[in-house]
């Protein structure tokens, strides 16, 4: 609809119609009075004549009689008659039926049928005594010859001088009849003009107090939406403000960036001119970029949020006490459309540092326990005697390098000698820990010495050149001291809780491969029990170490591989708990031997064998034809693994491989046995030399 | 389905973005090491999205983007590259380029991150 569409302005147009509207009737109305006014005017200027003409037709009469012996002139005087006898009756006739007649200028004319009861009454009477007349001056005008003439002119006179003053009175009546007429037309006109204006007057006036009502009220409409924002802008705990499309700050943004930015006033102020004491101006340059790319409408704006630079930003404020806060700033740059465009951004900024400085907390402290765990590690696999010789060296040698590095020395030569010195400390201490097996001490002083190295290249030396020096230094000892709390803490539990412990890992394990088992076996859904014996022979450390991984590879892969699932056991006949047998015995030989035995469902050869046409390293025909002694070996083969999904149980492929190489390096051997849907045994057995030096 | 390029000179992350797109609404017909390599396959298959790599022999990202955009302005090139330096990936955006993706993402990230820039382009 058109109101619809002409919307909140549909009084507005309403009232305009309606105006124009009564205006159009008021101007109507004028027009076609005035046409009547007019008209009116004609018909009092034909009343007029036709006074006139009554006179005209007396003195004709009189002219005929006169000039009775003057035949051209009584002629002329007849024409005259005849004439206007004919125009006095035709506008008669138009006054009383509306008919035409001829106008003074000689055109015809319609006169309107004479209504008013005046004129009426005159036009009438005037009827009356002019039939009569008529016929007299008719009679006049039929005459042929000068004897008639004598004969009927008397009449006619007499008729004429009796009658000529009443015509000429009804047609004064008719003439001030319309006259009267067309004066109360011409009032009507002037009550119409006054009430049109008065009309119009009335509808401005109503217009003018309609639209100021709506002005206040969109004007308080606006005014409240005004303070809402106000008091949003506000209280609001961040940065709020919108960015046009030259980069330019909006008149709205919030209090709080004031207090953020160090600025009071920010409307009109561009985006750079916020950020410039901010942050760099490389950041700002490229924020500048960011946002340009924001405006471009080919661009989904989610897809380049990582490229925002200001998301996460250190910013450099200077507080009110001029203290120096590290503060990180967080920007966040969000469209806002208008008619499907980009119109402006809008920017919010959060003050993060809580949030950062948490995280870095947490990054140290994550680190520092990382380092103390290397640490731990590296301590447990050094033979006490050694670490604590090694500590002692270290610290003497600290002090040596303190010593060097407190000596004056002002001469080029003199502090090239004194880099010379602390470069042979520091390289000898490096040396020791390689030899002891400290690799997070070897790789500190390997810093340091690269860092020497550098200094030494360098022509001249001053004593500043030594300061990076001592700060690597300082956290060599740091990490020494770092060792040496660990190592008294170590010792600490020793002494107070005495393990009975023979340092040689042997049964020490158990309870490891105990929890091992059941971990898994649960994540899996599987029962198994472990039963481990003859673990209580004492095995040199590097044995030992090779023995726990067997066996935590082992019983790994038959609680993964070996043991069926409940349902599958029951279903076979088979106790539903499943069972792995693990022993360490000494044979007749003096040799070593482990095994590890479960009650599962024995080695899938199938399995193996479409692994190994999957690994793709072997023709289908050459892989179809092998037996079980070809395709066993391949349970060795790096990167092999047979498991159906890749999980931190199994499936990882880097298991039997290492173990095989671990075993081979001491000379030992492994053994594989099975039987389908029976059982799995695994031994390994290692030569005798390995043991005899211990029980020697 | 979309036709879509790969442009990188790890073949491993070459290998990771087609594992992800060959699920169904992509089709990769090319997959380059270098920027040039990816100018004669543009030519070849006429692909309608791209993931490029910035830093790379022969012809680095940001050219490669320009040349390719020379091409076909409407092509939709989604970078794909280490956060280090963020201007280098704005530049990119500047020369034509749609979206960014970091180094390094999970196949869902990547996913969205296609999807989002075809938005629209899919029948």
């Amino acid at each position: 609809m058109l109101i619809n569409f002409f919307g909140k302005y549909k009084s507005i147009v309403v009232s305009i119609a309606l105006f124009l509207l009564l205006d159009a009737s008021v101007l109507i109305m004028n027009f076609y009075i005035s046409f009547e006014i007019s008209e009116d005017a004609s018909g009092i200027n034909l009343a007029g004549r036709q006074r006139m003409l009554s006179q005209r037709m007396v003195k004709s009469l009189v002219n005929i009689n006169y000039y009775l012996n003057d035949a051209e002139k009584q002629q002329q005087a007849l024409d005259e008659l005849k004439s206007t006898v004919g125009l006095f009756d035709l506008t008669l006739k138009a006054f009383s039926n509306g008919t035409a007649t001829i106008a003074g200028d000689g055109t015809d004319i319609t006169l309107p049928r004479v209504d008013d009861a005046e004129g009426r009454e005159a036009i009438s009477q005037a009827e009356a005594i002019w039939v009569d007349y008529k016929y007299q001056l008719d009679s006049v005008l039929a005459v042929k010859t000068p004897e008639e003439l004598v004969s009927v002119l008397p009449a006619a006179l007499q008729y004429a001088e009796s009658n000529n003053l009443e015509l000429l009175f009804l047609m004064n009546a008719l003439t001030g009849a319309l006259e009267n007429v067309a004066s109360s037309k011409a009032t009507l006109l002037r009550l119409i003009q006054t009430i049109g204006i008065l009309l119009a007057i009335v509808n401005f006036f109503i217009i003018m107090f309609h639209f100021l009502k709506q002005l206040r009220e969109s004007d308080e409409k606006l005014e409240s939406a005004r303070q809402e924002t106000v008091e949003i802008l506000d209280t609001v705990n961040e940065g709020l403000f919108l960015l046009d499309e030259n980069l330019n700050i909006g008149s709205q943004y919030s209090k709080k960036m004031s207090s953020m930015f160090g600025l009071n006033e920010f409307s009109g102020l561009s985006f750079s001119q916020v950020l410039e004491k901010t942050v760099t101006a490389k950041d700002v340059e490229t924020a500048q970029r960011f946002i340009r790319l924001l405006y471009r409408d080919d661009i989904n704006s989610e897809l380049i949020v990582d490229l925002n630079p200001l998301r996460e930003i250190q910013v450099n404020i200077s507080g009110d006490d001029a203290a120096y806060v590290e503060k990180y700033f967080s920007f966040n740059f969000t469209r806002v459309y208008q008619d499907n465009k980009v119109k402006d951004i809008l920017v919010t900024v959060k003050d993060i540092s809580k949030e950062v400085t948490l995280t870095k907390e947490l990054e140290y402290s994550r680190q520092q326990s990382q380092k103390q765990m290397e640490v731990l590690t590296e301590i447990l696999h050094i033979n006490p005697q050694t670490m604590k010789i090694f500590l002692d060296n270290s610290f003497k040698s600290y002090d040596r390098v303190n010593e060097l590095l407190k000596k004056p020395a002002k001469s080029n030569a003199s502090l090239k000698d004194k880099l010379n010195q602390i470069a042979r400390e520091i390289h000898s201490f490096k040396g020791e820990a390689t030899t002891v097996g400290l690799s997070g001490f070897e790789s500190l002083a390997h810093e340091l010495e690269d860092s020497i190295a550098k200094l030494k290249d360098s022509r001249e030396l001053t004593g500043d050149d030594f300061l990076p020096l001592v700060v690597e230094f300082e956290s060599l000892i740091r990490h020494t001291e770092l060792t040496r709390s660990l190592v008294n803490k170590l010792t600490a539990f020793s002494s107070e809780l005495s393990f009975n412990d023979t340092a040689t890992g042997g049964y020490r394990e158990h309870d490891q491969w105990h929890a091992l088992v059941k971990t898994v076996s649960e994540r899996m859904g599987k029962k198994v029990d472990l039963v481990v014996s003859g673990f209580d022979i004492d095995l040199p450390r590097e044995v030992a170490k090779v023995v726990n991984d067997v066996v935590i590879q082992c019983i790994r892969n038959a609680v993964v591989h070996g043991i069926e699932d409940p349902q599958t056991r029951l279903a076979e006949d088979k106790l539903e708990r499943g069972y792995i047998d693990l022993s360490l015995k000494k044979l007749v030989d003096g040799s070593l031997e482990l095994s590890v035995k479960d009650d599962g469902q024995g080695i899938d050869y199938e399995a193996i064998r479409s692994k190994a046409l999957a690994m793709g390293r072997w023709s289908a025909v050459e892989v179809n034809s092998w037996d079980y002694k070809k395709l066993l070996p391949l349970i060795f083969h790096p990167g092999f693994s047979t498991a159906g999904s890749v999980t931190s149980d199994a499936g990882r492929g880097v298991g039997m491989d290492v173990i095989k190489e671990k075993v081979k390096s001491l000379q030992g051997k492994i053994k594989v046995g099975s039987r389908r849907g029976v059982n799995t045994k695994i031994s390994v057995v290692l030569p005798q030399s390995l043991t005899e030096n211990l029980a020697a | 389905m979309l036709k879509l390029m790969i442009v990188d000179d790890s073949n491993i992350i070459r290998r990771k973005i087609q594992r992800e797109c060959d699920l169904g609404v992509f089709e990769v017909v090319a997959s380059a090491k270098n920027g040039e390599e990816a100018i004669s396959l543009f030519e070849q298959f006429k692909p309608q999205v791209v993931t490029m790599d910035i830093t790379m022999p022969k012809m680095d990202g940001i050219e490669c983007v320009s040349e390719l955009i020379k091409r076909d302005p409407s092509l939709r090139i989604l970078v794909v590259s280490a956060l280090s330096d963020i201007a280098t990936g704005i530049e990119a955006l500047e020369c034509g380029a749609r979206g960014f993706l970091c180094k390094p993402f999970t196949e869902k990230e990547l996913s969205d991150a296609l999807l989002k820039l075809t938005e629209g382009q899919h029948v």
